[in-house]
């Protein structure tokens, strides 16, 4: 870190520019830390390994080896938001990635390669890498060629597309047999990286401690239906580390507990109460955050216009039903992963997003057409038609990149933004 | 016959069930010539280009088709499936073909094949025996004997890269019944050619499949003969045979994990160790690489390919490439310049 800040100076002040610019409380900054600090420190306990894991993995059964998870998207995250991805992206380009592809793959392989601690994107160097196509190819292609690129061991998690049509009974059963059978694969894996048996009271322990952290997560989530809402996007997408990594469950237990109990006060124990004080547009987001801008969200809130949901955070909220047997939480973490809201089929998509729009009182939503995360960006225009024509609100598609700056135009996206907040205030009358 | 069109990534749609179920099975493969307009009424214009000329060339010949089927592979088939499935009014069928080939997936993959089996019987009222499908396997095997023995001509005759993909055009898209046959006289017609031109290089071609004329035509251009491949409209389709002395669906299943892999699929191994040795059997000192514009799986594996295949002694190139119908003059001039400077 020291090398890195003599080095490259003027990113570091930037990036920290950048971290002051969000919405942290002392807390969430502080949990924030905490994660980059032990990833840092990781190597360095030689008892206990390290592992990479990308977002929709169930990080669970690392944890149950004691395994620390080393979480690529999770730096390039903090690099977006601290605005330092163009020089890493830039890196991994020279290398031959194209313009392309994801760009939190090339803010990880650009910052890895430079030298940049991982609260700018690097990512220090894990025993091994895991990661599942649940949400998209390149998880499988970026971690299988990071493993190439280091040497080290690559377990791939193979979900099945629960595409539309699909029956809810022997097809996903199906599925879900296939995903559960590779979870022994996976656990013996993960056996050979550790040099550890595989305890399922262990197993069941973690599982049970990150079914709580989901439901506090979720229970906090159900503020934002409250007007005016506990938290914004802004916020939110921070907020959600701890549960999305999982690396220190208890603590995200306590963090979480704190934050609900503060919301409880505020608002009482059951949302939604109407505080009389709504917000004049209530906004729902679909897709990844801009990392970089959250002055997007700032501006927006300046005339009114809050984001209160997004299937993206909600996702990270994984563990929705809590379980009992080892048998039963492996069939639940299957078909948990294999029917993320954040990959729901079309039909199921657009339920999912009417359901929510009332639930959250939502005025309008924004679909974000991430240039570099094409799987999220498809099906767009068919949930635009479909919302505005069951719920009649104006339903916006935003062009950008979560963390490439180079795609994104603040001139052009403000102006789509005043367009459709006179949309929503032509609508209220 | 009935037409029973498939869109999938690769290689990875069961067509023996359809030639089972009494259908001739069409690869779609979209049209270079007519714009994606249509499709990308649904879909955002970065999406891969091919993908989306499929699409189009569904929403305009849906009509002639029985059914239209998918199998899983890169996220354009994963993702699009719901949207065609909500514009084209036709029966629509998911193979969730597995990303790996171990002894887990093979067995998934069996039952997603069995499933596959019972839809088209439910939806069209037949049955699907085992005896059935062992023809259409026999009949498959012979389709493909004949295209690996026409293949193999590429290295010793004078056997243009159109020509070839012209040849595999018609193989994945026409009637099948007929096909060993016609494939014969093929056989006999470029046994006559003349030998291999000495003016050319012959090339090892790899990456996304080219499915339009003038990216084969730009090589031809650049002097650069393609002798050996692993696409999909290519040696990817024929260089295995489905077993024939083991269940049907079991055969395909097996089949599935010995042909030439995809990028889609892990580990990427054994793609590279299928370039390696066709590079090797053909003594091929040149590798063209290239990856249709947007299309991640192969710009992604290029990078640790390409690097692999230079270490082991191979001049390679890689390229991104358009899907344009014009032959794109800057793409022919660093082609010839890559060749001259690779036979230095
Ligand atoms: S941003 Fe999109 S493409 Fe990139 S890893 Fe995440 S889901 Fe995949
Ligand atoms: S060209 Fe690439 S992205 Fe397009 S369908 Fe084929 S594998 Fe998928």
């Amino acid at each position: 870190m020291l090398q890195f800040l003599l080095r490259e100076r003027k990113t570091a002040i930037d990036g920290l520019k950048g971290f002051k610019k969000q919405p942290l409380t002392p807390k969430l900054f502080g949990v924030m830390a905490e994660y980059t600090t032990k990833s840092k420190l990781a190597h360095l306990n030689p008892w206990r390994k390290t592992g990479s894991p990308t977002a929709g993995f169930p990080i669970e059964f690392l944890l149950a080896f004691d395994i620390f998870p080393i979480h690529p998207e999770a730096y390039a995250c903090y690099a977006g938001s601290a605005g330092v991805t163009r020089r890493p992206i830039e890196e991994a380009e020279s290398q031959g990635y194209s313009r392309d592809l994801c760009s939190y793959m090339k803010t990880s392989i650009g910052a890895t390669d430079m030298g940049w601690p991982c609260d700018f994107g690097g990512v220090p160097q894990p025993d091994f890498y895991v990661s599942a196509n649940a949400v998209c190819d390149t998880h499988i292609k970026w971690f299988e060629n990071e493993a190439r690129r280091h040497g080290v061991p690559y377990f791939g998690l193979d979900i099945p597309s629960h595409v539309a049509g699909r029956g809810d009974d022997q097809d996903l059963e199906r599925e879900i047999d296939y995903v559960v059978a590779q979870f022994f694969d996976l656990i013996a894996f993960l056996e050979k990286q550790s040099g550890k048996k595989f305890s399922e009271e262990k197993f069941m322990r973690v599982i049970g401690k990150s079914q709580e952290a989901c439901a506090l997560y979720h229970e906090i989530l159900a503020y934002r239906r409250c007007l005016p809402a506990g938290q914004y996007f802004e916020f939110q997408r921070l907020f959600m580390l701890p549960v999305a990594v999982m690396w220190n469950l208890d603590g995200c237990i306590a963090y979480y507990r704190r934050v609900l109990a503060e919301l409880r006060r505020r608002y009482g124990d059951t949302p939604p109460t109407d505080l009389g004080s709504r917000e004049k547009y209530r906004l729902m987001w679909e897709g990844i955050t801009i990392w970089y801008k959250v002055d997007l969200y700032y501006w927006l809130a300046e005339k009114g216009a809050r984001f209160v949901y997004e299937q993206y955070t909600d996702s990270f909220g994984i563990r929705r039903r809590r379980t009992t047997t080892f048998p039963e939480t492996l069939r639940q973490i299957a078909s948990e992963i294999i029917t993320l809201p954040y990959t729901l089929n079309l039909e199921k998509r657009i339920a999912w997003m009417e359901q929510k729009i009332d639930e959250y009182d939502i005025d309008g939503v924004v679909l974000h057409a991430n240039l570099s995360c094409r799987p999220a960006a498809a099906a767009q225009q068919d949930v635009k038609n479909a919302i505005q024509k069951s719920k009649g609100i104006p339903v916006l598609i935003l062009s950008a990149d979560m963390d490439d700056p180079r795609s994104y135009s603040d001139e052009q996206v403000r102006t789509r933004c005043e367009s459709f907040i006179e949309m929503m205030e032509a609508r209220k009358g | 016959m009935k037409t029973f069109a498939y869109f999938d990534s690769g290689h990875e749609f069961p067509e023996e069930i359809v030639m089972a179920a009494g259908f001739d099975p069409c690869k779609i493969l979209g049209d270079v010539e007519i714009g994606t307009g249509p499709a990308d009424e649904y879909l955002h214009n970065y999406f891969c280009p091919f993908a989306r000329a499929c699409f189009t060339e569904a929403l305009s010949r849906a009509g002639e088709w029985a059914g239209i089927g998918f199998a899983h592979g890169c996220d354009a088939t994963n993702r699009h499936y719901d949207v065609w499935r909500a514009h084209i009014d036709k029966p629509f069928f998911w193979v969730n073909t597995p990303m790996k080939i171990d002894a887990t997936a093979r067995k998934f993959h069996l039952r997603e094949l069995e499933n596959f089996r019972a839809g088209l019987e439910r939806e069209y009222g037949i049955e699907i025996s085992d005896e059935k499908l062992a023809e259409a396997i026999r009949l498959s095997n012979r389709i493909k004997n004949g295209l690996k023995r026409l293949a193999a001509l590429r290295a010793e005759h004078d056997i243009n890269n159109l020509e070839y993909l012209e040849l595999m055009n018609r193989a994945l898209t026409g009637p099948r019944q007929e096909l060993p046959e016609e494939l014969e006289r093929k056989l006999d017609e470029w046994q006559q050619r003349p030998p291999f031109p000495r003016a050319l290089e012959a090339v090892l071609l790899t990456g996304s499949d080219v499915t339009s004329p003038e990216w084969m035509e730009a090589l031809e251009e650049a002097g650069l003969r393609v002798v050996r491949d692993d696409l999909s409209l290519g040696e990817r389709y024929f260089r295995a045979a489905i077993p024939e002395d083991i269940p049907p669906l079991k055969a395909l299943v097996e089949y599935y994990g010995a042909y030439p892999q995809p990028a889609t699929r892990v580990p990427s191994d054994r793609r590279l160790q299928y370039l390696e040795t066709a590079a090797w059997e053909n003594d091929i000192r040149l590798v063209i690489s290239q990856n249709l514009k947007f299309c991640e799986p192969y710009a992604i594996d290029a990078v640790w390919t390409t690097g692999v295949l230079k270490n082991k002694g191979l001049k390679i190139i890689h390229l991104e490439r358009e899907y344009t119908p014009t032959l794109d003059q800057q793409v022919i001039t660093r082609l010839e310049t890559f060749k001259e400077m690779a036979l230095q």
